[in-house]
């Protein structure tokens, strides 16, 4: 009994804490956000005006808004594309290559960049004029590249910038899981004579699948979510070509002040991660 | 017993912590009661000695945007102390003023002394500006002092700048050209940009990819002045059309450079920061914008002999406006101190470069001397309501980003399209806000 009350006291002394914490900085804001979502706050008067469903109705009734994800998917296929190159890397640094520990530095550094410094360099890599890519084309006699221009594939120029920021955090996933791998496994297979090849196809990708699934989740996630990228590079233009779900809430909010139609947006999106969270579940159900 | 004791005393320490979280909303509530009785004790005090001089104390906070001026507005801040002491004024520099602005007010933060930022307009000044009326100037002393009125008729909010649109120009890059005389119509303007380009020198810089500085070239209130209209972008309120022909000449002199090849090589990625380096050093020739920006390229280095301006092209008048329009805070605990460093505002200017809005305090910016020397005259806008920036917000458009799209439509058609589109959601929208 005395343990009992002993351990209670543990257990709500070190989770009260934490789930203050939660509650304050994640659950309380969420609800805030829904609770914005019925209002037209304009992001400054003290009281809410609540007008029902209307903000839904107006994001629904317009589509340029969900057209957005069009360019969504141009940071989902870079997201893919990023799965690949990560796990391709962690492959190769977990063999046995000199200055493997170096290289992984190195490939890990652009992740722990803050993302503003970032966006402030691609800035600078994708200025037409000053650009030291171009600067390299030109004294090779290639003509300069106009990297964000009218097209689609600025879209992919900025998604790049998510990919060389974050394939050294993907490879550092894929690492930590392929070393989970025993190397007896391995040896096993060697001496059964299999290639390189069919050990990444037998070994290597169904010992890693549950790892390959939460990253790829993440990824995707962050694809959907992304926006630090066109608002600080294009601010989602010309004629919102780069404009993302996100980006386009943050506008609602900040050019045209209204914040409960972009809370509405938070929403919307909420809900669409939630089902592609319970289709990844699905599938992964229908597995085991 | 120790390590039970222990674990009682850390639990405890823990809830304390949380509990006393929680209050602190509690606690914040007679706070704020404190400092009403506190500001009706003042208001009472002030009534009681209003004929008293000097009687001013208390502490201020004005916030400005002009974060290269922080020394400067410190030093202008003391001489107001100097003259009053008992008094605290500070200046808050805020980098990111109109994200900032806002969120302060709705945290019920305001600072005593701030000047407007979206979403407030007339309909909304009294719900977060004391009426100023008593101040000691009329329309006689400032400019655009009507301008200032809420929806309600009382004033809330004066500006401290004026300023006249106009292009700005290197002179020393029209010298290189073999340019004489400034273009007076478009068509000379075309001509101009023709032997600029043919020097190597980027006819007109636009720093696209910051967006704002191509203002003056889409603004409602600028173009329609600039033509001789002084409705301003009221005149938009009135009409089915946001887009009419008068908006559409203007925009599509940008269109005419674009495709000539006449702004810079690529507009995309075409910075205010280069931009400025550009005309300061004559590589880039001309810029439509305002009387606030010459002294600009001359803190860059630009020789101020170099540096010009001449009335837009065919302008029939050239547009005058108010520069930030400041009003103090209703919250404000010390409203007798806060009049009184506005009143010194209007009457001291606060940086050397500055064309005040005062009558009284004579102007002598060559640059404006030089825009109004041939000989078109400056119109103000008259005293507009909510309605435009209001319909404007409902239907989600951003004049200045749009105006980038518009440019960069290749095809005239499709540019037509975008227009008639906007239009469209103009006249749909406007239906509601017209009795």
């Amino acid at each position: 009994m005395k343990s009992r009350t002993k351990d209670k006291i543990y257990i709500v002394g070190f989770l009260l804490i934490p789930m203050v914490l939660l509650a304050l900085f994640s659950y309380y804001p969420l609800m805030k956000l829904i609770q914005l979502s019925f209002t037209d706050w304009n992001g400054m008067s003290r009281d809410l005006k609540y007008i029902g469903i209307r903000n839904y109705q107006d994001i629904f009734s317009q589509k340029e808004l969900f057209q957005t994800f069009g360019n969504n998917m141009a940071y989902v296929i870079t997201a893919l594309i990023q799965q690949i190159a990560g796990l391709f890397l962690a492959i190769l640094l977990n063999s046995n290559i000199k200055m493997k520990t170096t290289f992984r530095a190195i490939l890990f550094m652009p992740y722990i960049i803050n993302g503003v410094a970032v966006a402030f360099m691609f800035n600078y890599m994708y200025d037409y004029s000053n650009s030291p890519i171009n600067y390299i084309l030109g004294s090779l006699g290639i003509e300069a590249v106009h990297f964000i221009s009218n097209s689609y594939m600025t879209n992919f120029a900025l998604s790049f910038i998510s990919f060389w920021k974050y394939v050294g955090w993907t490879m550092v996933i894929y690492i930590a899981a392929l070393q989970s791998i025993p190397g007896d496994v391995y040896e096993a297979a060697r001496i059964d004579g299999a290639g390189f090849f069919q050990t990444i196809r037998y070994i290597t990708l169904p010992n890693i699948k549950k790892m390959l699934e939460v990253s790829l989740l993440l990824s995707l996630n962050g694809a959907l979510q992304v926006y630090f990228e066109p608002f600080l590079i294009t601010k989602g233009g010309p004629n919102g070509r780069t404009a993302t779900f996100i980006s386009k809430s943050l506008e609602l909010a900040y050019s045209y002040s209204k914040y409960g139609k972009a809370a509405t947006m938070g929403v919307i999106l909420l809900f669409m991660i939630l089902v592609l969270v319970a289709v990844q579940n699905l599938f992964l159900k229908g597995d085991e | 017993m120790n390590q039970r004791h222990l674990s009682i005393i850390l639990a405890g320490t823990m809830l304390a912590g949380v509990i006393t979280g929680c209050g602190s909303t509690e606690s914040a509530a007679p706070a704020e009661s404190q400092a009403t009785a506190q500001i009706t004790e003042t208001e009472a005090a002030t009534a009681d000695t209003a004929e008293t001089v000097g009687a001013l104390s208390g502490t201020i906070t004005v916030a400005s945007n002009r974060t290269d001026l922080e020394e400067r507005l410190a030093q202008y801040a003391q001489a107001f102390m100097d003259e009053n002491p008992g008094t605290t004024v500070e200046f808050e520099t805020i980098k990111e003023y109109d994200d900032v602005i806002p969120t302060r007010i709705a945290g019920g933060e305001a600072p005593d002394l701030f000047y407007v930022v979206d979403p407030i307009n007339q309909d909304t000044y009294k719900d977060y500006f004391l009426p100023i009326d008593d101040l000691e100037f009329t329309a006689d002393d400032i400019l655009f002092y009507e301008n200032g009125r809420g929806t309600d008729g009382n004033l809330y909010v004066l500006p401290l700048t004026v300023s006249y649109c106009g292009m700005v120009y290197n002179k020393a890059a029209f010298a290189k050209a073999g340019v004489t005389d400034i273009p007076k119509t478009v068509d000379e303007f075309m001509d101009v940009c023709d032997k600029l380009d043919k020097a190597g020198i980027t006819p007109v810089g636009t720093a696209f990819k910051d967006i704002w500085p191509i203002y003056a070239w889409c603004g409602w209130g600028e173009v329609t002045l600039t033509a001789g209209d002084n409705r301003g972008e009221n005149k938009y309120a009135q009409q089915d059309e946001i887009y009419d022909d008068v908006m559409l000449s203007s925009m599509n002199i940008v269109r005419e450079l674009y495709k000539k090849g006449y702004l810079e090589d690529d507009i995309m990625s075409a910075n205010w920061d280069q931009f400025k380096l550009d005309l300061a050093q004559g590589k880039t020739a001309m810029h439509y914008s305002e009387t606030w920006l010459p002294a600009q390229f001359v803190e860059l280095g630009a020789d101020p002999k170099d540096i010009g301006m001449f009335p837009f092209p065919g302008a029939k008048n050239i547009k005058a406006g108010a520069g930030k329009q400041w009003g103090i805070s209703k919250d404000t605990e010390n409203p007798e101190l806060a009049k009184a460093f506005l009143t010194y505002m209007l009457k001291n200017p606060v940086a050397d470069t500055d064309i005040p809005s005062n009558k009284n305090i004579e102007v002598n910016d060559p640059f404006v001397a030089e825009l109004l020397s041939y000989g078109i005259e400056p119109l103000e806008p008259i005293v507009g309501d909510a309605t435009f920036s209001n319909i404007k917000n409902d239907i989600e458009l951003d004049g200045q980003k749009f105006f980038l799209t518009y440019v960069m439509e290749e095809s005239d058609e499709k540019a037509a399209a975008l227009i008639a589109e906007w239009n469209d959601k103009w006249a749909a929208a406007r239906a509601n806000y017209i009795n």
